[in-house]
């Protein structure tokens, strides 16, 4: 197998044998991109010099007596370009900071590090982690979205240039580029990951996460940044131990169907994700079809106008200053947001709690959700994707992961999501390992197979 | 921008539309309209949700509460 086709655990565990070395899995994957990137664009900056320095030195730390490697040890990760990074540019996809070098690592940036994992670059974002697309290309067809706004991570990770990366979500941002670039997008609990360092979106709807592509790649990921690391911000003060993830011999999973959702779904979505569930349920899985609790239309006014009016806060003061450096979508959404009444944003954090209860009710105890992850497959490249599939969960801080089901009669990806109660990120990754086990895995876009389809 | 229950869709519509026009510019509503069609659909969704004056707090006060913990 070619280095760069390793996920993080498989990387990890070679490295720690010492069957490879971390400048050997480094050289890998910057060869790889210098061959695909020019098609694809995923990358805002690889930092070729900063990636081998810091693998050479995580290379010597093994070959020293009494060394414990960290969780990471080793493994290149791309970092959505909203992160800060030490002495590493970081845009936003803003023109404005395209040469803004921040002095200190953003606390999640900082934790991988700590757990030995290495700074390859950083990904594109479409601005500020908003709609408006950026350049990146979807790895299975050029002429399709990636999704946004973690466009370059979950290309990167897709087309085999890097095993995982860090991106953020606001409505839909992580596992929609997941969905439509068949790989693995988790979104934690709201405040699992600290966003300290991070350009904000809006505060109270903004996650940290990651794109990988395997499910014990999330748990391993989760486990090395969840927590309060050097930095407090909004990080919940409670840890669990997320890895390694119990393989659920004794306990079968109990799914809620969500028909609202099949509703809204393209045919073949639809269709898809109803023979998902049979498989799951002729493994044995409890599979109940429920409708929501609550109306979909109103869950995504609430989040609208919540988002709206926090940007409005972030962004009003830069815009004022920049006006033509704003992308057009969100020059119109921080503008109109501004004028949005206080009262209204009072009302939808209100309905966000009546949401919040009516959804733990459904759930009960240990039930978990099943959805498309996004209504159709990867759309063309005017657009960056429906979010109203996963944005609901960005409003209640659930946490939700998106793992690729199969493909379309064009080869494009199809995606489910699964959706459990706050703070239950263990559960959901146990299920979700079940759920993978049943599915069949998706060949490198850039494979034979893969690329049969492009 | 007032917000009653009774409003119908348009008069939340016409309502951000003079507030837009007021604040930005006339020339500026092209623009503006996609955004301001979505979020006057979304004002007026909420303005249909009746809520009572107790309970049902505002969701970020737990966010307040947990920071503090």
């Amino acid at each position: 197998m070619d280095l760069h086709e390793l996920t993080v655990s498989e990387a990890g565990k070679r490295i720690r044998k010492r069957e490879i070395s971390p400048v050997e899995l480094t050289r890998a994957l910057l060869a790889h991109i210098a061959t695909v990137d020019a098609s694809i664009q995923a990358w805002e900056t690889v930092d070729e010099a900063g990636a081998l320095a810091a693998a050479r030195r995580r290379e010597a730390e093994l070959g020293s007596g009494g060394f414990v490697p960290g969780l990471l040890h080793g493994i290149p990760f791309g970092i959505k370009d909203i992160y800060h990074t030490a002495g590493l540019r970081t845009t936003a996809g803003f023109p404005v900071y395209a040469d803004f070098v921040p002095s200190a690592d953003a606390a999640s940036v900082s934790r991988l590090r700590q757990a030995g994992g290495i700074i390859l670059g950083k990904t594109v974002t479409t601005q500020f982690a908003f709609i408006d697309p950026a350049r990146t290309r979807n790895p299975w067809r050029l002429d399709r979205t990636p999704g946004g706004s973690s466009s370059g991570s979950g290309a990167a990770v897709a087309a085999r240039m890097v095993p995982g990366a860090l991106g953020t979500q606001t409505a839909g941002s992580l596992l929609r580029p997941a969905a439509f670039c068949g790989v693995v997008g988790f979104k934690p609990s709201y405040g699992r990951i600290s966003l300290t360092g991070v350009f904000p979106l809006s505060w109270s709807l903004d996650h940290a996460g990651f794109i990988v592509r395997t499910v014990e790649d999330a748990a391993l990921l989760l486990q090395a940044l969840a927590g309060l690391g050097e930095h407090a911000g909004t990080v919940t003060s409670s840890v669990d131990a997320f890895w390694p993830i119990a393989a659920m011999r004794d306990q079968l999973p109990k799914l809620i169907l969500l028909l609202d959702f099949l509703d809204r779904a393209t045919p073949e979505v639809r269709d898809h994700v109803v023979r998902v569930a049979n498989t799951f349920r002729n493994a044995g899985a409890l599979v109940e079809e429920r409708s929501l609790p609550w109306d979909l239309a109103v869950a995504l006014a609430v989040h609208r106008i919540i988002m709206e009016v926090e940007m409005a806060a972030v962004h009003a003061q830069t815009l004022a200053n920049h006006l033509d450096a704003y992308a057009p979508l969100l020059r119109s959404y921080v503008r109109v947001g501004q004028l949005v009444p206080g009262h209204a944003y009072i009302k939808a954090q209100r309905l966000r709690r009546r949401l919040r209860a009516a959804t733990e009710t459904m759930m009960g105890n240990g039930n978990v959700l099943l959805l498309p992850t996004v209504s159709s497959v990867a759309p063309t490249l005017e657009t960056t994707g429906d979010s109203s599939f996963q944005s609901p969960w960005s409003l209640l801080g659930l946490p939700s992961i998106s793992l690729p089901s199969g493909r379309d009669s064009d080869g494009l990806p199809f995606a489910i999501q699964l959706v459990a109660p706050f703070q239950s990120d263990r559960r959901l990754l146990e299920v979700a390992r079940w759920c993978e086990a049943r599915l069949e895995p998706l060949p490198s876009p850039l494979s034979d197979q893969g690329d049969s389809s492009r | 921008m007032r917000l009653s229950q009774s409003a119908s869709r348009e008069e939340v519509y016409q309502a951000l539309v003079d507030e837009v026009t007021t604040v930005w510019g006339y020339e500026e509503l092209g623009s503006l309209m996609p955004t301001i069609e979505n979020t006057s659909d979304a004002l007026w969704l909420l303005s249909k949700e009746p809520l009572d004056m107790m309970g049902e707090e505002p969701d970020f006060l737990d966010n307040a509460v947990s920071r503090a913990e």
